[in-house]
């Protein structure tokens, strides 16, 4: 590829939303609303355009040539043998794909937008926001140097902290957008901790540099194992995993556009994306490795427990995004870097679905979010109900659907990748995990849209209107469809249909001469039977779904009391994992910080602070009695002072 | 022909009176004119020592620092009788120690 060419490209798309940000921030409140609408929109419009055409050149280049790094400028240069710090740009199939994600659902996002936040006076510093994200995440994903990278990875953690505490006259939004910068920043220190310890052994943060480095490294030492944990911990607070995961819930805090672009298909997939860029180091830390593996499927095991006890809609979908990223954690875990990269994408288009569809329900029953007080909704929003079916069954995994492909892709990659009886384990484990994810999808689906009416709200519900449900229907589609599309392109061109475009498109990136053994691909018929065991799984889960929760027979209750009492409890409380950190580290923070205000402030701080004040006042006080306003006075202190002075001359001289 | 070296002191002692003359009248008078006039007084003190030790020393120098007094000395007395002609004029006491608002 032209370097030149990806340096305008990457330019524009970088560009595009930062003027839209400033445009908005600067004159948007003083503009009409159809103005801040339409710069808000259009911007990201334009850069989706651009990005298309930065996807042909990658599909265009030769085989070969399908990364190019694109030197903008020289940022810190501290001369020969010191670091070098360029603003660089990498464009390669992998940041071609998450340009896609991006400024894709980001756009039909940012449409949606435009009907929701229809009656909220803040518009112009909403579209401002989002838009400053837009950017801050393609800075992140396209950037050729660490450096640059950390920067987009803290401004997408600042944009999350603005769009979080939106609505800033909700105390709880505060709160819940401070967690969750708070929680970030943590990630933030390890990656730059691991940055200082790659610049200690590589000699320089450029992307392509340190991945020609890697074969430096000892293989599985302890430097490649501690820096590849500290990139892990940075993924783990970004992509809202086991233990740094408790900000992703409270986030909800902000509104739901927002949920959907960041929370759901962008940022949050961050970290999946960090562990697949580094690949190649990670390749080289199989420890690292096995952490990461095994964090993302507990998180994904203990947030689909979750899912299935939370009654706050959007905190259900929430729990299922945790629960489908630490799927994709899992899979970067165990090198399946391709598979993990297809359910990134497919995951954003059905999880932005889901939580657009969540929030036209949201908007139409005026802001009520508990599913306890739904129900009945498909009769009045019918639409609506569709496409959040075409999510649901992609979540689910129902063959044909997108989420079919890559889950079963994911899962059974697994299956052929790891020491022993490991790989097994896992893989029951994930059809475990599919069958939580079909009871909670399903769960949602049918306490939300079917069954009786709980409240007369439900009745005077109203369907969304055209400009909300036009970016949903887009994605159902794109949920229904892309699947299959993708599958009938890979039969054609490769032999493995389940994630073969993916796999083939992302080839060039993963399977560098310097990166370690690539994860062997599944044969086709073992494929087969890995697709049909997850399916099977899926439906189970479902038709159990459906069972207690669209026939209620059994009954829910009845279900929660034949189970061990602790398990609804552990469930519904989250695992208790915010009374655990509010135990350990808030309040000791709290206590410290009292004990300081009551004792260490008043009698060590202020006592000398105060000493130093009173002592200065005395010596005022002293001196103003000396000020009487009389010119003799003045001149008799002058002469006295001139006789001291000659007296001491005489005595010194006649010494 | 005197030798200057006899009349020396007799120069410093005099140059001694005056100074603690104007130096007692700047302490003791109220008037400001006469406050005024005392200060030149040990102005001029000050310039019989420079001139007298000039000529003891046989340096120009002395002379030279008196002519630079005289000038400082003019100056300052435009300042000063410029000050008090305005306090005369907004209907104040010509009197020093009734002048003390600044010590407020």
């Amino acid at each position: 590829m032209n370097t030149s060419a990806v340096a305008v490209m990457a330019s524009l798309v970088l560009l595009l939303p930062v003027a839209g940000a400033l445009f908005n921030a600067l004159a948007g409140p003083r503009l009409p609303r159809a103005a801040v609408n339409l710069a808000g929109t259009l911007s990201i419009l334009a850069a989706f355009v651009v990005a298309c055409i930065m996807l042909a050149m990658v599909v265009g280049a030769p085989a070969g040539a399908k990364s190019a790094t694109a030197h903008l400028w020289q940022w810190i240069d501290l001369g020969s043998g010191g670091l070098s710090v360029g603003v660089d740009i990498t464009l390669d199939p992998l940041s071609a794909v998450m340009l896609m994600v991006i400024t894709g659902v980001g756009f039909l996002i940012h449409l949606y937008s435009v009907g929701y936040m229809e009656h909220d006076p803040g518009i112009a510093r909403f579209f401002s926001y989002m838009n400053l994200f837009i950017f801050s995440m393609l800075l992140l994903v396209l950037a050729g140097d660490l450096l640059i990278l950390i920067i987009g990875w803290a401004l997408v953690a600042l944009s999350s902290y603005l769009l979080i505490g939106f609505w800033y006259e909700r105390p709880s939004a505060v709160v819940a957008a401070r967690k969750a910068f708070v929680t970030q920043v943590i990630g933030d220190v390890a990656l730059v901790i691991a940055a200082f310890l790659i610049v200690l052994h590589v000699g320089t943060l450029s992307l392509p540099g340190i991945f020609a480095a890697s074969g430096s490294f000892a293989s599985g030492g302890l430097l490649v194992t501690g820096i590849c944990s500290l990139l892990a911990i940075g993924a783990f607070a970004k992509s809202a995993q086991f233990p740094l995961h408790t900000w992703l819930p409270d986030a909800m805090e902000g509104p739901t556009p927002v949920s959907a672009l960041i929370h759901a298909a962008t940022m949050v997939t961050a970290g999946v994306y960090l562990i697949a860029r580094f690949h190649p180091l990670f390749d080289r830390a199989p420890v690292a490795q096995g952490m990461v593996a095994c964090v993302g499927i507990g998180t994904a095991v203990m947030a689909g427990v979750i899912a299935l006890s939370q009654v706050d809609i959007k905190r259900v979908i929430a729990y299922s995004t945790m629960s489908q990223i630490g799927l994709m954690i899992f899979a970067v875990g165990i090198g399946a870097y391709s598979a993990a990269m297809f359910h990134l994408a497919a995951h954003a288009v059905f999880k932005a679905l889901l939580f657009m569809a969540a929030g036209n329900v949201i908007h139409a029953l005026h802001d009520e979010q508990d599913i306890r007080l739904m129900g009945g909704l498909s009769a009045t929003m019918r639409n609506t109900e569709r496409c959040f079916l075409s999510g649901t069954f992609a979540l689910a995994g129902i063959p044909l659907f997108v989420g079919f492909f890559s889950k079963e892709g994911l899962l059974g990659f697994g299956l052929t990748n790891g020491p022993g009886a490991l790989p097994w384990i896992l893989y029951i484990v994930g059809l475990g995990i599919n069958v939580l994810t079909g009871l909670y999808a399903f769960r949602l689906w049918a306490t939300v849209f079917r069954g009786e009416p709980q409240t007369a709200r439900v009745y005077a519900a109203h369907e969304a209107p055209p400009v909300m449900l036009g970016p949903v229907a887009i994605l159902a589609a794109l949920s229904a469809g892309l699947g299959v599309v993708l599958a009938i392109w890979a039969l054609f061109i490769h032999e493995n249909m389940l994630n073969g475009v993916f796999t083939s498109f992302l080839a060039p990136v993963f399977t560098s001469p310097n990166s370690g053994p690539v994860a062997i691909d599944l044969g086709l018929g073992a494929a087969v039977l890995a697709a049909i065991a997850g399916t099977l799984a899926s439906l189970f889960g479902a038709g159990m779904a459906a069972r207690i929760w669209l026939q209620r027979n059994p009954d829910a209750s009845v279900i929660t009391a034949r189970l061990p009492r602790a398990l609804p409890q552990l469930s519904y409380n989250k695992f208790y994992f915010d009374e655990i950190y509010d135990a350990l580290l808030v309040r000791p923070a709290l206590g410290l910080a009292t004990a300081a205000r009551k004792v260490v402030e008043p009698r060590v701080m202020d006592g000398w602070v105060r000493a130093v004040g009173d002592a200065c006042s005395e010596l005022g006080a002293w001196a103003r009695d000396y000020q009487t306003g009389l010119i003799r006075d003045y001149a008799s202190y002058m002469i006295a002072a001139a006789g001291v002075f000659v007296v001491l001359t005489i005595v010194l001289v006649s010494r | 022909m005197i030798n200057a070296g006899d009349t020396f002191p007799f120069l410093l002692a005099l140059a001694a009176f005056l100074f603690s003359v104007g130096a007692l009248g700047v302490l003791i008078r109220r008037n400001p004119i006469v406050v005024f006039m005392c200060i030149e007084l040990m102005l001029n003190a000050v310039n019989i020592v420079f001139v007298g030790y000039g000529r003891f020393l046989n340096s120009e120098e002395g002379q030279v620092f008196a002519f630079m007094v005289i000038v400082v000395a003019a100056a300052e007395v435009v300042v000063g009788l410029a000050l008090i002609t305005q306090v005369f004029r907004i209907g104040r006491e010509l009197d020093v120690d009734d002048l003390d608002e600044m010590s407020e």
